[in-house]
């Protein structure tokens, strides 16, 4: 990735990345999504002094039943609160990357191809098939209504039919 | 005339999606056959690629895609 010198999002989240290496070159990362890997040490992101937001949940290195309270992490909120969770999750390399904001963010956008991608592998799984102007349907309801709040409709939904 | 010219390939940016297409590898972006069947001519114009749910265990062929701004190598394992 040597010469990805203007990248500004990386998504390489869930497949089997066990260690954070090979990003040096990308000084202008602003996103850095990691989430759903085998990685166990935050390590090699120094030179990603523009990351602005990093998801890392979902990997050996946190526990899943706190994944609720890492899912909270947001710097910018309460110091003390975030120096306990950098202690927690031995998260300190985080902390000399002067312009991050927030950790373990996922954008809507991320959110809605996540949701999508799970629900056309739902369809090959149940030899389903959904019309396309369902799926724009849907689409537009769930910008519209919150993708939280829609795709909990959108299962009730599938499980219905 | 030729400055205008300029100013317009400058914005003619391209976004690519290759998800769900089985792919092992991450195509060769310097051949310009591979280039021209996914519609485009220029690697340095390609600002997003998107590579969900391939098959995909090394990541390669990347270098001249230096405008690159957005990359998604999702599941790919």
């Amino acid at each position: 990735m040597d010469s990805l010198v203007n990248l500004l999002s990386l998504s390489l989240w869930g497949n089997e990345i066990e260690i954070i290496e090979g990003l040096n070159s990308l000084v202008n990362l602003r996103e850095l999504y990691l989430y759903k890997n085998n990685i166990s040490k935050i390590e090699n992101l120094e030179s990603l002094v523009n990351l602005q937001i990093i998801n890392i949940m979902e990997n050996i290195l946190f526990n899943p039943d706190d994944l609720c309270i890492s899912d909270r992490l947001d710097i910018n909120e309460d110091e003390d609160y975030n120096e306990y969770l950098y202690d927690k999750y031995n998260l300190i390399k985080l902390k000399d990357l002067p312009n991050l904001k927030k950790i373990n963010d996922i954008d809507d956008d991320v959110k809605l191809k996540a949701f999508f991608n799970e629900l056309s592998k739902k369809q090959l799984c149940e030899n389903q098939t959904y019309q396309l102007h369902e799926i724009r349907e849907r689409e537009l309801k769930m910008r519209l209504l919150g993708i939280q709040k829609a795709i909990t409709e959108c299962y009730k939904h599938i499980y219905q039919d | 005339m030729k400055l205008l010219y300029i100013i317009i390939n400058s914005y003619n940016i391209m976004s690519i999606n290759l998800s769900n297409k089985n792919l092992t590898e991450i195509p060769d972006f310097s051949d310009s056959k591979i280039l021209n069947s996914y519609g485009f001519d220029d690697p340095r114009k390609v600002y997003s690629l998107e590579l969900w749910n391939n098959q995909i265990s090394k990541i390669k062929n990347l270098d001249l895609l230096v405008n690159l701004k957005y990359l998604s190598l999702v599941e790919i394992k």
